[in-house]
């Protein structure tokens, strides 16, 4: 039987010329639904005669800070959606990976590449376990996740213990000025260095998803599992190694964000809501919730699209009381035109 | 007789025109300012009330284009509203430090950009020190833990042996830290222990914490809420833990809170006034913009609420209390 990634592969192999390969890539509608968001401000920059600061040098700065964060959470979460399965505790691996890095660096005094090590080891560890629970044991991710969530943040309150005082406290990250400059260092222009590694990242997803086979692995056993099995695709061992992709690129999230603030905080991990965003980022960039089908791009463009909005909405002064109901109802709109698109594309 | 009527007509004329070219015009006909006031989180929590009504207030009576936004908890999120500011071309902005460095580097460039920063509510824990912002308008949170503190051994009559549950909305952050201190400083020398623990801001969930803490805890005598959602649930929390008449006391104000004091089933609350933490630094930032004032710290209180005074503080919860 044909899944959704045999169908993609076909339609996409299926067209000739470079405009129709074009408008058979899956991410062409997200990529329609954001050129029309910018075109729009766009235009509504040129009613305001410039009052309207989207564009400006320091609007863009703030983005090119914001908007990495939120699109490499979304890659991880997005191939996993791919796989068929979800990561609702990525805001506990993402508040927990910086705080083991944090607290190796400030507290053990370990040179840096040690900390990243044990940091990165720590979101391996998760996304291991997550996998196991949910291919092994045979949990819903969903529950499993929600499991680990809980877990999470009662690790990061436990390891976020002053010892002076006693009580879970924030912790400072005093990473190297050249790291710092690395990682989230200014680039020129309104660009920063979370910029490239967003690059770096996506481009990675892109090879795994587009260029390996791994990545037919990913979709085939999101987009039909039995027939995954039948054609001889190890489905656990693709899903558990999604487990930790996600981990992995959440935890590397947390480390850039943790870089740039240079301050982590516990309660991020409980109060963040990066979870949903990164979810409903992949989902705006037309990662199905049933598997099988997304792209790197979309991510991409799903978190840009989302951060974008609610960057607009801070700046045409929303009123605070509506902020969430406006993002969630954009959010909701961006999800149905995208899927409005695609679907005049098939038929 | 008529020429010097005249001539004094035309001598208090040329006076009144003279003293009044120096009287500022009204607020409302100079060029507005543009201030972004950052609420550090907790969208639609009671608390904040009246320190957006304040901001509100201010930014009527004094001509100012005010952007109210919420932070929803993230200390990176709220360094972003501070460099979106910057980026709009706003003349101040207003933050909360709940991190002590998280947002120093985000200070930096807003007053590099030439932002007046005026940080409400929470300050850095080495104040003026700890970073670029030209003042703070808040509570001293140590010296009005003491007072809180003291009240409740006066009030109560608690001794050596007591053992006081501190719970608070967040732990790690400095307001937690800093009443906590503060009300320790009173109970340890009258060698009453304490313990902290970590409520939320959801008042479902603050109840169930707090009355397990008390279910599990039978050595808990009292109990001192840091914040509004802990000090609102502690009488219900002993309630449901079997502990009615537990002393108590604690931080804020909201309905729900003064309803407890005017009943007695609360001792008393350390008010910081938000409203004051609102319109204060919106005024301030305005009169600095237009006129060069500079702005300064202001401590909004440490005012303790009882049974005594609580009655306009339950007239006017919500909006100027």
């Amino acid at each position: 039987m044909e899944t959704n990634a045999d169908r993609a592969g076909r339609r996409y192999r299926d067209q000739s010329g470079l405009w129709a390969r074009f408008k058979a890539y899956e991410a062409v509608s997200i990529l329609a639904v954001t050129i029309g968001f910018l075109a729009a401000l766009a235009i509504w920059t040129m009613i305001t005669g410039g009052e309207f600061k989207f564009f400006t040098y320091g609007n863009l700065s703030v983005l090119s800070q914001q908007v990495p964060i939120t699109a490499i959470a979304a890659i991880g979460v997005g191939l996993l959606m791919i796989a068929g399965e979800f990561d609702i505790s990525i805001a506990g691996t993402f508040t927990l990976v910086a705080f083991v890095i944090a607290l190796t660096v400030g507290e053990l005094a370990f040179p840096l590449a040690v900390a990243l090590a044990i940091g990165f080891s720590v979101a391996i560890l998760i996304g291991l376990i997550n996998g196991f629970i949910t291919c092994w044991l045979g949990i819903p991710s969903f529950i499993a996740t929600i499991g680990m969530m809980f877990f999470l943040r009662g690790a990061v309150r436990f390891v976020s213990v002053n010892p002076e005082t006693d009580l879970p406290d924030s912790i400072l990250f005093a990473s190297p000025m050249a790291f710092k400059a690395v990682m989230t260092g200014h680039a020129g222009g309104p660009f920063y260095a979370q910029l490239f590694w967003l690059g770096l990242v996506a481009f990675a997803g892109y090879l795994i998803l587009n260029r390996h086979r791994l990545g037919n692995h990913i979709f085939t056993a999101g987009g039909n599992r039995n027939a995954a099995i039948s054609i001889g695709v190890n489905v656990k061992r693709t899903k558990l190694i999604a487990f930790v992709i996600c981990a992995v690129t959440a935890g590397f999230a947390g480390l850039l964000q943790a870089t740039r603030i240079t301050e982590i905080e516990p309660s991020y991990a409980t109060i963040s809501g990066l979870e949903l965003k990164a979810i409903a980022a992949a989902v705006v960039g037309g990662v199905s919730l049933y598997g099988g089908r997304g792209t790197i791009l979309g991510m991409i463009l799903g978190a840009a699209l989302i951060d974008c909005v609610d960057n607009v909405l801070v700046l045409i002064n929303a009123p605070e009381t509506v902020f969430k109901g406006i993002l969630g109802a954009v959010i909701i709109l961006a999800v149905v035109l995208n899927n409005l698109v695609s679907r005049r594309e098939v038929s | 007789m008529k020429e010097l009527s005249l001539f004094k007509a035309a001598f208090a004329s040329a006076c009144v025109a003279m003293a009044l070219s120096g009287v500022p015009a009204a607020a409302q006909e100079l060029e507005p300012v543009k201030v972004t006031f950052i609420q550090h989180c907790c969208s639609g929590a009671t608390f904040f009330q009246p320190m957006q009504f304040g901001a509100e207030e201010a930014a009527r009576l004094f001509n100012v284009e005010l952007t109210y936004v919420n932070a929803d908890g993230d200390a990176a999120r709220a360094a972003n509203l501070i460099e979106t500011a910057i980026a709009e071309g706003q003349d101040a902005v207003i933050p909360t430090i709940t991190v002590p460095d998280a947002l120093d580097e985000a200070i930096k460039k807003a007053k590099d950009a030439g932002l007046i920063v005026i940080v409400q509510n929470i300050d850095d824990p080495m104040g003026a020190a700890g970073n670029a912002r030209d003042s703070f308008v808040g509570q001293d949170f140590i010296a009005s833990g003491k007072i809180i503190g003291q009240k409740m051994i006066d009030h109560y009559g608690l001794k050596e042996g007591d053992h006081c549950l501190l719970p608070v909305e967040f732990p790690e952050l400095t307001y937690a830290i800093e009443r906590a201190q503060g009300v320790q400083s009173a109970l340890e020398p009258a060698g009453i222990t304490s313990e902290i623990i970590g409520t939320g801001t959801v008042d479902a969930e603050a109840l169930t914490i707090i009355s397990q803490a008390l279910v599990a805890n039978p050595k808990i005598t009292c109990a001192v809420g840091l914040g509004t959602t802990p000090t609102t649930n502690i009488p219900d929390a002993a309630i449901e833990a079997g502990r009615d008449g537990l002393p108590n006391g604690g931080f804020d104000t909201n309905p729900k809170i003064m309803e407890n004091i005017m009943a007695g089933t609360t001792v008393g609350t350390m008010d910081q006034q938000p409203f004051w933490q609102g319109y204060l630094p919106v005024m301030f930032a305005a009169y600095e913009k237009r006129y060069g004032l500079k702005a300064v710290d202001f401590d909004t209180g440490n005012n303790l609420i009882d049974a005594e005074n609580g009655a306009l503080a339950l007239k006017w919860g919500g909006t100027y209390r």
